[in-house]
């Protein structure tokens, strides 16, 4: 295809010759970190020996820098019993046009179903995380969320929800579409069903001319009545994906500040919403975890349990942060709900990396879906699979399949 | 997304129109400074490759700014400085596949600060009247998008695509395949013109 691919350089070029240097924002160049001072030396002294030592013996085991054994699920059949039957994550439809939703069983990994999301939607999305999943309580009913419609270059997006069920065998029904979807130019960070399944909690960043405002809006599938609490405005508030606990009565979500520097590796914290409160402030509840530090890793994802008692969270840390070469931890720990202390940590993996996909990792962690009695969470660690949260082989990880090698899971459900 | 510890990231072709241009030549004692000045004398060019992946103008500066601060803050972890800018390259299209994965609302967020003067840009630049390519570029996914404008644009070869993408040069072929393939379907009467 020799005219075509000279067709395509000169397109590309001409496409990129439309950004022309006057319209460029100039580069900021980061300041200095302010220089530790002198009467902390003796601390940071001792903190950096515990560091050391600490972080010695989590690297003692690795033998090469990072290799791709992480890629390998190793779905062994001797799944709990309560473990939930089946999982659902999405992906491009074969041949890269579409999105699919599909349906796998817990205990073997094995697609047991797919179904495709309609067609129409843009095909750019397929691969790039605009497609959201949630379940309800029953472990056989799901709603698909997936952004798109508009022009690439429009700020926010619409969100289309479908809902479908699967049968006892695994096998996904046809996908319904929920309509009138109420979000509209919005920019979504995440849904969950409640507990009940009466009610869907969107987290969002509304897309206003003058600003943006983040925002949790709770739609009721029966009636189609929203009910929305909205961060102070110019508050720079960006709330993370939510959760419910207490019947259909809290949501747990996780936030940061735009303002933070190095924003999507900063820390995030906890906050709950009590929607039987009045009021619409998002910001009004309850702060559970404010430093979103969780033993010296920061947090980038939480989910609570549907009980209300405990927080999951995911930390990542960069031990080496000098070095030519990465080492992360990466933890994920059990908190109080009522307090946000630390219960308990749950699973540890430690990893090498090169500069480039470390900065993939850290935004790519995740506690994505907890199953509906709250004693497994799906997750995207180092590796994607579930994670014992709360029953009898606490701590205990499985890989599980979902994506190729080298990509991770941004959203999944039970 | 790990990376193969063997992988060596090799040289780059020359830029558009930076082809004579000289980073390591202007190199200083100071690193940061030279990361710095590496950025600002390939900003035009980054935020372009940005462009072509994520769309829009405000969100390619957010990735390019993102992946400066990131490097800058970093210096030290470069394995060698020369490997700098390949670096960057990595960073800006990691950074764009980030934004395009999870719709990352913090840097649409810092977009949107100053809103209506990047939509005023967006539309100054024309990125709404593109052309039939370059619409079915657009819808190609990610991967393709960025293996084609390595490929096509930066005019690198598959061996340097290869290891700024930290995939196999086979990954890189059947994916640039892949993707004209896809292209010509797209465009079926192009296809039919070629034939």
């Amino acid at each position: 295809m020799p005219d075509l691919e000279n067709l395509l350089r000169e397109e590309l070029q001409r496409e990129a010759q439309k950004v022309q240097p006057e319209l460029l924002r100039p580069l900021q160049v980061p300041t200095r970190r302010p220089s530790w001072r002198p009467r902390l030396l003796p601390f940071t002294a001792a903190a950096a020996v515990i560091a050391v030592i600490t972080a010695g013996a989590l690297v003692a085991g690795l033998t090469a820098a990072h290799k791709p054994a992480a890629h390998k699920p190793a779905v062994s059949g001797s799944a709990p019993a309560s473990l939930p039957r089946f999982y659902v994550t999405t992906s491009s439809s074969p041949g890269g046009r579409g999105i699919q939703a599909v349906v796998r069983a817990s205990a073997s990994g094995k697609v047991t179903g797919t179904v495709p999301v309609p067609s129409a939607l843009p095909v750019e999305w397929s691969d790039s995380g605009g497609t959201f999943v949630t379940a309800a309580a029953d472990d056989r009913s799901f709603i698909i969320g997936v952004q798109g419609g508009q022009a690439p270059t429009k700020i926010g997006l619409d969100l289309r929800l479908f809902r479908f069920a699967i049968s006892a065998a695994g096998k996904p029904g046809h996908l319904t579409e929920l309509a009138p979807a109420p979000m509209r130019n919005e920019t979504t960070e995440g849904i969950a069903l409640s507990p009940d399944g009466k009610l869907l909690a969107v987290s969002l960043m509304r897309d206003s001319p003058a600003d943006a405002v983040g925002a949790i809006q709770v739609l009721d599938l029966a009636t189609g009545a929203t009910r929305t609490w909205t961060a102070p405005a110019h508050s720079v508030y960006i709330p993370g994906p939510p959760s419910w606990a207490d019947g259909s009565r809290v949501i747990a979500f996780t936030w940061l500040r735009s303002t933070q520097s190095g924003l999507m590796s900063a820390p995030r914290g906890i906050r709950l919403l009590d929607t039987a409160a009045p009021g619409d402030n998002l910001v009004a509840g309850t702060v559970i975890v404010p430093s979103g530090m969780v033993a010296a890793g920061s947090i980038v994802s939480a989910l609570i349990t549907p009980d209300g008692r405990d927080v999951i969270v995911v930390t990542w840390r960069d031990l080496t942060p000098q070095a030519s070469t990465h080492t992360v931890i990466v933890q994920f720990a059990e908190l109080q709900a009522a307090t946000g202390r630390l219960v308990r940590l749950l699973y540890t993996r430690t990893e090498r990396y090169d500069e480039v996909p470390f900065t993939t990792l850290q935004d790519s962690l995740g506690v994505l879906s907890l199953g509906s009695q709250g004693r497994y969470a799906l997750v995207q660690g180092i590796q994607f699979g579930w994670l014992d949260v709360g029953g009898p082989d606490l701590g205990r990880f499985t890989p599980l399949p979902a994506v190729p090698a080298g990509q991770y899971v941004n959203f999944a459900a039970w | 997304m790990e990376a193969d510890p063997s992988d060596v990231i090799r040289s780059p072709g020359p830029w558009p129109e930076r082809a004579g241009y000289d980073p390591a030549a202007q190199m200083t004692v100071n690193p940061a400074e030279y990361v710095t000045e590496l950025f600002r004398a390939h900003h035009l060019e980054l935020v372009r490759l940005a462009v072509l992946i994520v769309g829009d103008l405000a969100t390619a500066e957010d990735v390019v700014q993102d992946a400066f601060e990131q490097l800058h803050r970093r210096w030290r972890t470069l394995r060698k400085q020369s490997s700098a800018l390949d670096y960057a390259r990595s960073a800006v299209l990691n950074g764009s596949r980030s934004v395009l994965r999870r719709r990352s609302v913090a840097r649409r967020h810092v977009a949107r600060i100053s809103a209506s003067s990047h939509q005023d840009a967006d539309a100054a630049v024309g990125f709404e009247q593109r052309s039939e390519l370059i619409e079915a570029f657009r819808r190609l996914p990610a991967r393709q998008r960025e293996v084609l404008a390595l490929r096509y644009y930066v005019d690198m070869s598959v061996a340097d695509a290869a290891a700024t993408l930290h995939i196999s040069e086979g990954a890189v072929r059947s994916t640039a395949s892949r993707g004209l393939d896809a292209l010509a379907r797209i465009l079926p009467s192009r296809s039919s013109k070629e034939a």
